[in-house]
């Protein structure tokens, strides 16, 4: 725990508010594009997504070299997991436009309901880095429960932008010890 | 209607193609008695896969067509394709949606040039796409180019802003 930084901030602070969920419904679909061949295991349903894979939805991009969706969302089972690797960019977009700009060397998207409690998370292992105009935080992994609305990076290291009103010149970036 | 009978006995094991419409689609293909009955393409062409014991009893995928066209090399060239896949239980998959495709029944498998389109049968996930070959005893379906995955956003799928 002492090594584990947890962002309670509902990113207010930290400038993440893109996670601060709307209930709303989505308007628009998830749209999965890739360039090389795509392959669907029925019995397992199981998709797979080969070559430059684009994925966008409502306030989120992502483009990896790979991506499997082992557990597809059903009508009546909407769970579902997707791993992401290679080359894996993932920006989120907050309702103000703020982009919010991840890379790592795999992301997992996991969605599921135990008992009463539902879960639903994107972690980032493989060197992962989150940037937006306010900070740069990396970590062993970073992961985002987005029922929670709050992140933690486990080891992280950040660098903050101090606002320019509290800087002192020529340092307006303080790297922070570990955590 | 023997041809039917012997088809149909024939492919009993593994896959059993039931070929409606006057049936006659198979003979010269699979080698059933062909001789004497020449037909060039049949209608309502299907063909069946079982699951395997114990669930021998429920269908694994349905190839339909709504006319089948006896090709060389023992293809089949199936119009206006749809392919259904169904679970142990009985609870439908996917749906594969295509205007032709051809049929290999030897091999069974299935594939073509040409535009398709998949659905999940619960309804949230949709795959366009241009090409695609199918096989029938692994279940496995490659969709060659241009494919576009949409899925409907659920009350609980990427709950971002």
């Amino acid at each position: 725990m002492k090594n584990r930084f947890i962002a309670l901030l509902t990113f207010g602070i930290s400038g993440l508010a893109i996670l601060a969920q709307t209930n709303a419904p989505l308007e628009k679909w998830l749209n999965i594009t890739s360039t090389g061949r795509s392959t669907i295991a029925m019995v397992k349903n199981e998709v797979t997504w080969r070559d430059n894979v684009r994925m966008e939805a409502p306030g989120m991009k992502l483009t990896c070299a790979w991506l499997v969706a082992d557990k597809l969302p059903q009508e009546n089972l909407p769970e579902y997991h997707a791993v992401a690797t290679t080359n894996v960019v993932i920006d989120f977009i907050d309702d103000k436009g703020k982009t919010n700009h991840t890379t790592s060397d795999r992301a997992v998207f996991d969605y599921h309901v135990q008992g009463s409690v539902t879960n639903e998370t994107v972690t980032l292992t493989g060197n992962p880095w989150l940037r937006n105009d306010q900070l740069t935080v990396t970590g062993d992994s970073l992961v985002w429960d987005l029922i929670a609305k709050e992140y933690s990076v486990n080891n992280p290291k950040m660098n903050i932008k101090l606002p320019e009103t509290n800087s002192v010149p020529g340092q307006t970036n303080h790297l922070l010890p570990h955590f | 209607m023997g041809t039917v009978c012997n088809t149909l006995r024939r492919l009993r094991r593994g896959v059993a193609a039931a070929l409606a419409g006057g049936a006659l689609l198979w003979a010269g293909q699979a080698g059933v008695c062909a001789a004497d009955t020449p037909v060039k393409s049949a209608n309502d062409f299907t063909a069946v896969e079982y699951y395997d014991p114990p669930f021998e009893m429920q269908i694994k995928s349905r190839l339909a067509g709504t006319e089948a066209i006896p090709q060389p090399n023992g293809l089949v060239l199936v119009r206006q394709l749809k392919l259904e896949t169904y679970e142990t239980n009985g609870h439908p998959q996917f749906v594969v949606l295509a205007p032709e495709c051809l049929y290999d029944q030897l091999h069974r498998t299935a594939s073509s040039a040409g535009p398709l389109e998949v659905r999940q049968a619960a309804g949230l996930v949709r795959i366009t796409g241009q090409g695609f070959s199918w096989n029938q005893d692994e279940e496995f379906l490659t969709v060659s180019n241009q494919d576009v995955t949409e899925i409907r956003p659920g009350s609980n799928i990427i709950k971002l802003p």
